[in-house]
């Protein structure tokens, strides 16, 4: 309290300050001020470092094409949409309540963001750039095998799910991978939060940590690289999710830009080579996804 | 002798000839013998070829099995088979591994090259059952069973097949868990690295491999090896075969029957490397033997005929070679006079010839010429020739010319002036000498060549003007200019070194260099010859020396720094004759570079105390300088990151540098592990200035974001925190609101911002309140309290407040922070928990007293309905006394019985006891329902009889109704059991019915004559059922209808409502019975409050 009564005279500048800082900006701002802003949470292929991955390519291509310069700002899955929406908010299953405000920092979110109906509350999507999927993995000496597919999404899911009974199972929250998402408490899961990043669950399964963990099939298919023989996929507690562009409400006109850009990435091949570079693997698992993609030499 | 002659000359040819006939002899056999052996090396250089071959077709054999054992062992490959074992499915994750091999394989075959082809034709990964699971490249027949007879391998082997399609097959088999989970295949082309390692053999070529033909490359017809194999299993190589031993039908070669088979052995692989060369090579022996003897009988024919030409021709060829001799002689002469005359033709020499017997001179053309005369205008007398002379030189160049031709002088040579013919002068150097003389040495005949050097003349006398020229411009220079031989002597000083050094000109010219040097003599020496180090020498252009920074020695002792630019002096033949050395006074810029060297030295101390880090980049982004605090930076987040500090260096380095492309300022943040650092930079682009093209400042942010991090905290607490928050000035202005203060109020922040606080400007907030808190802030105490004030809209509002000093770092008192929280509501509910507590023991007062009545009541009944009975009994013998004459009865009884008014008492005493128990009867009643009434409350809903519950309360509260209303009820008798909590909901009729007394009385206040009426009327709408309790009272005037459910509402008078009654109704119909309360009122008419009660209600379910 006594920290707290010695700082109260600054308040009044700190207020003034945050609420002069990081206004929303749209199309017309960034190319005035000649700098697009992209927000990346280090995570897979999508995000390998500043200057490599698969959404790091798109948006520097991007930035070119609205002859802006490209600058990369990363962040963190807890901060990421505060820091694009500059909204302060809780989540409860899908339900959003707004709690504050905060400085914007970036005018677009682009690093495997899974459509969720909670985040479609607080930002706009572009078309879907990406499939997925939660898998479940284990440790390879983990007692637990995996399901049989049956063909149906829908009862592979069940099955999986059954599985976690009694089971410890990993999960971080505010991502795809949060387990209040997939409802595992039904079927007696013991839910983990971890506090690591998603490129650190697989380690983490491998140390004994948790009995299994979520996992998207992205990290899951460099996780099979990166460790083979030794981790296993149980099967699937998602049906296929996509993962999109994020761009703030007020930013129609950039989310316009880019959806006109998108396309004729599409057209011309350039996505589908970025796609093959970083995911190659992607093409044999979600063939009709990327149906309307041209193919790549060798695909 | 011309005969003896012949003979011998005969004899010498025939010897020469036999001699050359044995020599060429010796040659054809040694060349013989040598075919022969080079035959058979040719043979043994194919035959160590082919092995050689072999060798290598081994050797890449035996890689191409490394490549496959090596796939079949990755981790790539068994990781599938691992995976796969582990119960993984295609469809959840085991289909990115098979992905993963055909990229490796894919890999492989790429890098696999022979040259510029690909090795492997395909690699398969091939299931224990026979299914192909990958192929790369892939082809049409993916997914279908390999024609592999897989029966062929065993454990941890590499198995070679062929399949007789020119392809050859390597499969090693995959080991998971000690079992065979499947096999690696790599499929090669015989075609691919027979063209590449077996290429330019000649012939036709067969690969052998366990006795069968891999592969051929004949074109008509397959060889047949159990022809053949025979032979090569029992001979060496290389053999004679014809070609029904092949089993050709028709012959590669087709020019011989016989054709040479070479053959190498590939054991390692059970394979054989064969080459069919056709039959000449072997043959080839033979042939060379016959032509060696043609050769012998051609050679004899030539010699033979060759002696007879050589000699007849040997005598001609004497002459002719002598007649050539002579015209070479001839055409020498000729040639050298041709020389000479080209020789003074070039050297545009004249000659001259002198009798000095008659002094009669002959002199050809050119020599004429010099002088501007013609053939035959020439003068042809010495007397002539001297008048030509330049008179100042006549008498030298006669007196020597004479002196010359008497002997005195070897020879005579001299430069003189002639008069050309246009009247100029010609310098001539002319050199002659006496060529014939007489038997008493006289001179009868001497030549001369005359030669023009005016030209030469000339440029030695330009010399000399520019040589006292440069003498003049060195005397005369500003600068100091000395002049230094090889020696190191000066030879040259001009005026202004004399003056600078204090000596005259004679006291400097002679001495050594290095005297007038404070600087060692080594230095100085280093200096003036530096052409004479080896490095300078090795110079391309050491030509000069520029900014040699020397100090001269004053005369008197004195120091004189000067700056000195040295060149080299060279001769006309090139070569080095000293220095000459121009030199500045250098002093004042000496003082200048060490007030320069003071500043940087200020700079460098300076850049080194900056609190902030420094760093220098040079354009390729290198580290030039940096300071103390950037190094102490580095080495800390070294530390904390726990790497080496050049890393960390580098790190810092790559981020700033990375963030400075966009902007000046920036701010960067660096993490490892748990510790993550922001540091605020600012970089300065400077054009390349001593190799630094830029200068970046770093600070440490950590602490100040993380303070501001806790800063923007404390703020978004305070603008989020539901308590009120002031912030007042000493002078009880307020300074800061926060948006709860401003929420809580209702007062905008305009209209708090600078006012007093609303506790002084609340006249309603008590005075003595005010004052404990006004004494508490004059004497910088805190205070804490509770108060009532009012919110903007008039509402009133009840608040816990605390009120506490801010004081600054000097203690001393500078603004004053209020927290209130808003408790009307906490304060209205712990009045209802108190309403309630008081209702609950009046309840259990209430259920104890009727315990206690319930006894005593329960005899006197007994007791008069006792005395009822008895008295009945009684009634007829008081009757029958009654009707006794007073007469009759004896005298006392009379007496009394006149007392009695039997008559009356008979009348009376039953209708007294009847109503006696009447009222005993209706006490019970109340007992009974009292105690029914405060029957504690349940935890859970039951179901209830409401018509009975509710006629419990009336009889409860009659006492409140009974003198003012009547009451009426119309129950519906089917009303099904409501699950509720009874007690909670006779308090929702107990208060009904007393607001609707209170409306009565205060109706009846202004209409006595009204009689009051309450209606309880219970009916059932389906999953619902109703209560109405209708009064015909004041009714609720429109203007408060939308606040009688507030708390402490009320518009009876004081005392008689505490204005909870209805707030308590309304929260238990809604909140704890999920059902409603509405109410239809017409004022002065009266009001109906409904109760509607859920026969489902959510909770319960």
């Amino acid at each position: 309290m006594k920290r707290l009564f010695t700082a109260l005279p600054l308040l009044l500048t700190l207020i003034t300050f945050s609420l002069s800082v990081g206004l929303a900006r749209d199309l017309k701002d960034i190319q005035r001020e000649g700098v697009l802003r992209h927000l990346g949470v280090p995570y897979a292929n999508f995000v390998a470092a500043a200057n490599h991955g698969l959404d790091v390519e798109l948006m520097r291509l991007f930035a070119e094409k609205l002859g802006v310069r490209y600058e990369y700002v990363q962040t963190d899955w807890k901060n990421v949409i505060s820091e694009l929406t500059g909204k302060l908010y809780t989540v409860h299953g899908n339900d959003v309540h707004l709690t504050g405000s905060m400085p914007i920092k970036g005018d677009v979110i682009a690093n495997g963001l899974t459509i969720l109906p909670w985040r479609k509350a607080l930002l706009d999507y572009s078309a879907p750039t990406f499939p997925t999927q939660v898998w479940l993995i284990a440790a390879a000496n983990s007692s637990l095998q995996p399901i049989t597919p049956s063909g149906d999404i829908e009862k592979d899911i069940v099955e999986t799910k059954a599985l976690l009974a009694d089971k410890t199972v990993l999960g971080i929250s505010g991502t795809c991978l949060d387990p209040q998402l997939y409802k595992l408490q039904a079927v007696n899961a013991k839910p983990i939060l971890f506090a690591g990043t998603l490129n650190q669950l697989a380690p983490a399964i491998l140390q004994g940590e948790a009995d299994t963990s979520l996992l998207d099939v992205a990290d899951a298919l460099v996780a099979l690289v990166k460790w083979p023989g030794q981790v296993k996929i149980l099967g699937p507690v998602s049906k296929q999710q996509v993962m999109g562009v994020g761009f703030r409400k007020e930013s129609p006109e950039l989310q316009k830009a880019f959806a006109q850009f998108y396309e004729d990435l599409k057209k011309d091949g350039t996505y589908a080579a970025l796609v093959k570079k970083y995911y190659p693997d992607v093409f044999s698992y979600y063939p009709h996804f990327f149906h309307d993609v041209p193919p790549v030499e060798g695909q | 002798m011309p005969l003896k002659k012949s003979s011998s000359a005969s004899l010498l040819s025939l010897l020469a000839l036999t001699c050359m006939a044995a020599v060429i002899s010796g040659l054809i056999i040694v060349n013989y013998v040598a075919q022969n052996s080079l035959h058979h090396a040719n043979l043994e250089r194919f035959q160590q070829n082919l092995e050689d071959r072999a060798r290598s077709l081994e050797y890449f054999f035996s890689e191409r099995e490394n490549d496959i054992r090596s796939l079949a062992g990755s981790t790539t490959v068994t990781s599938f088979f691992v995976n796969r074992a582990l119960g993984m499915t295609m469809a959840y994750g085991l289909r990115a591994s098979l992905n993963n091999i055909s990229r490796h394989f894919h890999e492989k075959v790429e890098n696999s090259l022979l040259g510029n082809t690909a090795i492997y034709s395909s690699l398969l990964l091939i299931a224990s059952n026979g299914e192909i699971m990958v192929q790369w490249p892939a082809t049409s027949s993916r997914w279908k069973r390999t024609t592999t007879d897989l029966s062929l391998f065993e454990k941890n082997t590499v198995a070679i097949t062929n399949q007789g399609n020119g392809l050859i097959h390597f499969t090693c088999p995959v080991f998971v868990n000690n079992q065979i989970q499947g096999f690696v295949q790599g499929v090669l082309q015989y075609r691919t690295f027979v063209n590449y390692l077996l290429r330019d053999l000649p012939g036709s070529l067969i690969i052998t491999h366990n006795k069968s033909i891999a592969y051929h490359t004949f074109t008509r017809g397959t060889p047949t090896p159990a022809l053949f194999m025979p032979l090569i299993d029992t001979h060496e190589s290389p053999i004679l075969i014809e070609q029904p031993q092949l089993g050709l039908q028709n012959s590669e070669a087709a020019t011989n029957d016989k054709s040479t088979l070479f053959f190498a052995a590939i054991p390692a692989y059970a394979m054989k490397l064969l080459v069919l060369e056709d039959g000449s090579v072997l043959n080839q022996q033979r042939s060379q033997f016959y032509s060696f003897a043609s050769l012998i009988v051609l050679s004899l024919a030539a010699f033979i005929s060759a002696a007879f030409i050589f000699r007849a021709g040997a005598k001609r060829l004497i002459l002719e070679t002598s007649l050539q001799e002579a015209n070479i002689r001839e055409r020498a002469v000729a040639e050298k006079k041709e020389e000479l005359e080209l020789v003074l033709e070039g050297a545009q020499l004249g000659t001259w010839s002198w009798n000095p017997l008659d002094n009669q001179v002959e002199c050809n053309e050119r020599y004429w010429s010099m002088l501007g005369y013609s053939l035959g205008d020439e003068p042809d007398h010495l007397n002539d020739w001297i008048q030509l002379l330049h008179p100042e030189d006549a008498e030298d160049v006669v007196t020597a010319l004479t002196s010359h031709a008497a002997g005195k002088s070897p020879v005579f040579s001299a430069e003189y002036r002639m008069r050309h013919k246009n009247g100029t002068w010609v310098w001539i150097q002319d050199i002659a000498k006496v060529v014939q003389k007489d038997s008493q040495g006289n001179a009868l005949r001497a030549f001369g060549i005359h030669q023009d050097i005016t030209q030469h003349k000339q440029a030695v006398a330009l010399q000399g003007k520019a040589k006292q020229e440069s003498d003049a411009i060195i005397r005369d220079f500003l600068d100091t200019l000395i002049v230094v031989n090889t020696y190191l002597t000066i030879i040259r000083v001009n005026q202004a070194t004399c003056d600078l050094l204090g000596y005259d000109e004679k006291e400097l010219l002679g001495r050594k260099v290095t005297e007038i040097f404070h600087d060692t003599p080594e230095h100085v020496q280093q200096a003036f010859a530096f052409y004479t180090t080896e490095s300078e020498i090795n110079l391309l252009t050491p030509q000069e020396r520029r900014n040699v920074e020397l100090c001269y020695r004053h005369k008197n002792g004195d120091r004189l720094p000067m700056s000195f630019n040295i060149k080299l002096l060279k001769n006309d033949e090139g070569n080095i004759t000293g220095v000459v050395a121009g030199a500045k006074d250098i002093s004042h810029l000496r003082r200048a570079m060490d007030k320069i060297g003071e500043q940087k030295e200020y700079i460098e101390t300076l850049f080194d105390i900056i609190p902030s880090g420094l760093v220098a980049l040079s354009p390729e982004l290198q580290i030039v300088e940096s300071n103390r605090a950037f190094r102490q930076l580095v080495e800390t987040w070294a530390n904390h990151f726990a790497i080496p500090v050049e890393e960390c260096e580098q790190r810092f380095i790559d981020q700033m540098t990375s963030a400075q492309q966009e902007q000046d300022s920036f701010t960067i943040a660096m993490q490892q592990g748990h510790f993550r650092g922001y540091f605020r930079c600012n970089a300065v682009f400077i054009a390349v200035l001593q190799g630094v093209a830029s200068v970046m400042s770093i600070e440490d942010i950590t602490d100040e974001r993380q303070a501001e991090e806790e800063r923007r905290l404390l703020a978004t607490v305070i603008e989020q925190t539901g308590d009120s928050i002031y912030i007042s000035s000493i002078e009880e202005l307020v300074e800061y609101v926060n948006p709860a203060a401003i929420h809580n109020s209702g007062y905008s922040e305009e209209e708090l911002i600078g006012e007093p606080p609303l506790i002084f400007r609340d006249e309603q907030v008590d005075v003595k309140i005010k004052d404990e808190l006004r004494q508490a802030m004059n004497e910088g105490k805190a205070w804490n309290g509770r108060f009532n004030t009012h919110r903007k809209d008039g509402t009133m509002m009840e608040e816990d407040a605390t009120v506490s000093p801010v004081r600054n770092d000097a203690g001393e008192l500078t603004h004053f922070v209020a927290i209130k929280r808003d408790v009307t509501e906490l304060s209205n509910l712990q009045r209802q928990l108190l309403q309630a507590q008081k209702l609950e023991a009046i309840g259990q007062l209430a259920a104890g007293i009727a315990h206690e009545l319930n006894t005593p009541m329960q005899y006197v009944q007994n007791n008069v309905s006792f005395f009822k009975q008895s008295f009945d009994e009684l009634q007829p013998l008081l009757a029958a006394l009654e009707k006794i004459e007073p007469a009759a009865m004896p005298s006392p009884a009379r007496e009394e019985l006149a007392d009695q008014d039997l008559e009356f008492l008979l009348e009376e005493v039953p209708t007294s006891i009847q109503e006696t128990l009447d009222g005993i009867d209706r006490v019970a009643k109340i007992v009974a329902a009292m105690k029914e009434f405060s029957h504690p409350g349940v935890q859970e809903r039951e179901a209830t009889d409401l018509n009975h519950t509710i006629e419990n309360t009336l009889i409860v509260c009659r006492n409140e109704y009974k003198y003012d209303a009547e009451l009426q009820t119309d129950f519906d008798e089917a009303l099904p059991l409501v699950p509720c909590f009874p007690d909670q909901f006779n308090q929702v009729i107990l208060n009904l019915i007393i607001n609707a007394t209170h409306a009565i009385q205060m109706r009846k206040a202004v209409e006595p004559e009204l009689s009051g009426l309450i209606t309880v009327t219970t009916r059932s709408l389906g999953s619902w059922v109703e209560i109405l309790v209708t009064d015909n009272g004041t009714g609720i005037p429109g203007k408060v209808k939308a606040r009688i459910f507030d708390p402490f509402f009320t518009t009876k008078e004081v005392g008689k409502g505490t204005g909870q009654g209805l707030t308590i109704a309304h929260d238990i119909m809604v909140n704890k019975h999920d059902g409603e309360i509405t109410f239809h009122s017409i004022p002065g008419e009266g009001t109906t409050f409904a109760l509607r009660l859920p026969l489902k209600p959510k909770q319960a379910s």
